[in-house]
């Protein structure tokens, strides 16, 4: 009885502490997720700026952009995206944007992360050729951003 | 003294039902309304169903590429209201709208009414689309009628009382529609009046980026300034939808180049990309031609600035 009692608190206060740093917890992963998409769409705007402007083109700079990229887009996501860091859970509405819906079908949600990369690799071969490349190949890579917050992002608030 | 007092009420009721029944009258045009030797433009009738977003809800759901243009119905719409099931639309002629006449279809378009008589639930945008000429409509309606068939039959409409009950549109639509359908000129005679036409109607920029009362209906003084997403699934946090003004709540810093060149590629002036249901929009808005893009940019860019309401 007395192990029962003990065991019941044990996994009462190791529960209760856990909850509640949660949400604490995830604010590293929130961050580190929002700084790692923040690299994509500023190496997106470098090439996105030639491209509406085809004047400032410019091959070197466009050639590192798109392999930064790449680099990005080949990196592992996992440890970004925690079971319960989803902008349904008490605490985090107002702190993230993702849906609930990425860890319903995590597959799905990494099969969007290899579509970008498999873009991205035909998108070196082209960026830093000419500006014509680079203006298809925003297409490219842009649809495979909003293939992925179309489903798993929530809007702004 | 009793029965007189009742038979008051029970003549009163029963005004009261005729007025009800007179107050809701679906209205519908006439076959002489419609031009009758007016020959379709089926290339306009594809710029209207993309700027129309029709597949957005009419394709099966997820449908990408080709398969949009399949609009075989099923998609459910959650509401506070209820869920409402997509209807097919396919040229099929026993479940689609195949066996429809172009004043069957104005009808449906412009006035929310069916072939039948019945009203149409505002979760089809009539309220925009009730600006589009009737020759925009022919071209459209022949546009469809090109489509592939489909014979799959959706489920009905899941809406709980009183939204159930379709006679009582009849009221909602005294406030909400009132009927006045452009002419081709008004949507062509410049850059402006083309962009006000395509946001306004076809488009129904309105119908997700306008606030709405407990109704339904949008509010006038704050068009475009935002809403919560009318579509809602429970257990979900319900997303907003942004100002589109030119505010600074909205997209007072976009310029009309950026406005044009994010519904074309989906990417925003910091190079972030549309997501949720503007991505479907967006995708739609890529099949225009670069001049109604311009068109649209330069009209957003005109609107009001009006506050985000918070
Ligand atoms: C596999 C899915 C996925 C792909 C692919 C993806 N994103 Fe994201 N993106 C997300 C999610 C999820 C969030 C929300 C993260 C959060 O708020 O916790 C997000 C957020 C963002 C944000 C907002 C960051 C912030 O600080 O709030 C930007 C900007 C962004 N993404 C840009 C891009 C660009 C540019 C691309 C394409 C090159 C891209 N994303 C591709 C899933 C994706
Ligand atoms: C089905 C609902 C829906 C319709 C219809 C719609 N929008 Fe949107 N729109 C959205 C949502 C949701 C967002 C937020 C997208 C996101 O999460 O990135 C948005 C975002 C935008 C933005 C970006 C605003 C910002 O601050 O980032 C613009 C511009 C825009 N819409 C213009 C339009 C125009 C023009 C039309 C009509 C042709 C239109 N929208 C029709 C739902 C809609
Ligand atoms: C926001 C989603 C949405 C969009 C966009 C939309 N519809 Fe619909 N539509 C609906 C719904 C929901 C109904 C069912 C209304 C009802 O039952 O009262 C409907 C009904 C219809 C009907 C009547 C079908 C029948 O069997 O009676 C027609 C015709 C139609 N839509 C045509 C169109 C066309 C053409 C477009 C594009 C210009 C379009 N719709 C765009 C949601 C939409």
């Amino acid at each position: 009885m007395k192990h029962f009692i003990a065991a019941v608190l044990v996994g009462l206060f190791s529960l209760f502490p856990f909850n509640t740093a949660n949400a604490e917890d995830f604010k590293k992963q929130i961050e580190a997720r929002d700084a790692y998409m923040s690299m994509l769409s500023f190496n997106l705007g470098l090439l996105g700026g030639m491209a509406k402007n085809p004047d400032s083109y410019d091959a070197d700079v466009a050639g590192k952009a798109a392999a930064n990229l790449q680099a990005l887009a080949n990196m592992n996501i996992d440890a970004m995206y925690p079971k319960g860091s989803d902008n349904g859970q008490a605490g985090l509405a107002d702190k993230t944007r993702a849906k609930p819906d990425i860890w319903a079908d995590f597959a799905d949600f990494k099969k969007k992360q290899e579509n970008l990369q498999t873009a991205l690799a035909e998108f070196v071969k082209i960026a830093g050729t000419d500006v014509d490349g680079l203006r298809k190949g925003m297409g490219m890579v842009g649809k495979n951003c909003k293939g992925c917050h179309e489903t798993y992002r929530a809007p702004k608030d | 003294m009793r029965t007189k007092i009742w038979r008051v009420l029970f003549l009163l009721l029963a005004i009261g039902l005729v007025f009800f029944y007179w107050l809701t009258l679906p209205q519908k045009i006439s076959a002489e309304d419609v031009p009758a030797d007016y020959q379709a433009d089926l290339k306009n009738g594809e710029r209207l169903f993309w700027a129309g977003g029709c597949a957005s809800c009419h394709a099966v759901p997820g449908a990408k590429g080709d398969a949009k243009l399949i609009l075989a119905g099923g998609a459910p719409l959650i509401t506070p209201f209820g869920t409402f099931v997509v209807p097919n639309i396919s040229p099929d002629t026993e479940v689609g709208i195949g066996g429809w006449s172009n004043v069957d279809f104005i009808n449906a378009m412009v006035r929310g009414v069916s072939p039948k008589g019945e009203h149409y639930y505002p979760a089809f945008p009539y309220t925009n689309y009730q600006r589009m000429p009737y020759e925009d409509l022919i071209d459209l309606k022949a546009y469809l009628d090109s489509l592939p068939k489909s014979s799959h039959q959706p489920v009905g409409h899941k809406l709980g009382f009183p939204f159930n009950i379709r006679q009582g549109l009849g009221l909602w639509k005294k406030l909400y529609l009132d009927g006045k359908t452009l002419s081709r000129a008004e949507t062509r005679a410049d850059k402006l009046s083309v962009g006000r036409y395509l946001v306004e109607g076809p488009g129904h920029c309105a119908a997700c980026h306008s606030p709405r009362n407990l109704i339904g209906g949008e509010i006038a003084d704050a068009r475009y300034s935002g809403a919560t997403e009318l579509e809602q699934q429970p257990g979900k946090k319900t997303g907003k939808v942004p100002n589109i003004t030119p505010h600074a709540d909205g997209i007072g810093s976009w310029s009309e180049k950026d406005i044009a060149y994010a519904l074309e590629t989906g990417l925003d002036p910091d190079f972030d990309s549309f997501g949720g249901s503007m991505v479907s929009v967006q995708e739609n808005m890529a099949k225009l031609t670069a001049a109604d893009r311009e068109a649209i940019a330069a009209y957003l860019k005109s609107l009001p600035a009006v506050p985000s309401s918070k």
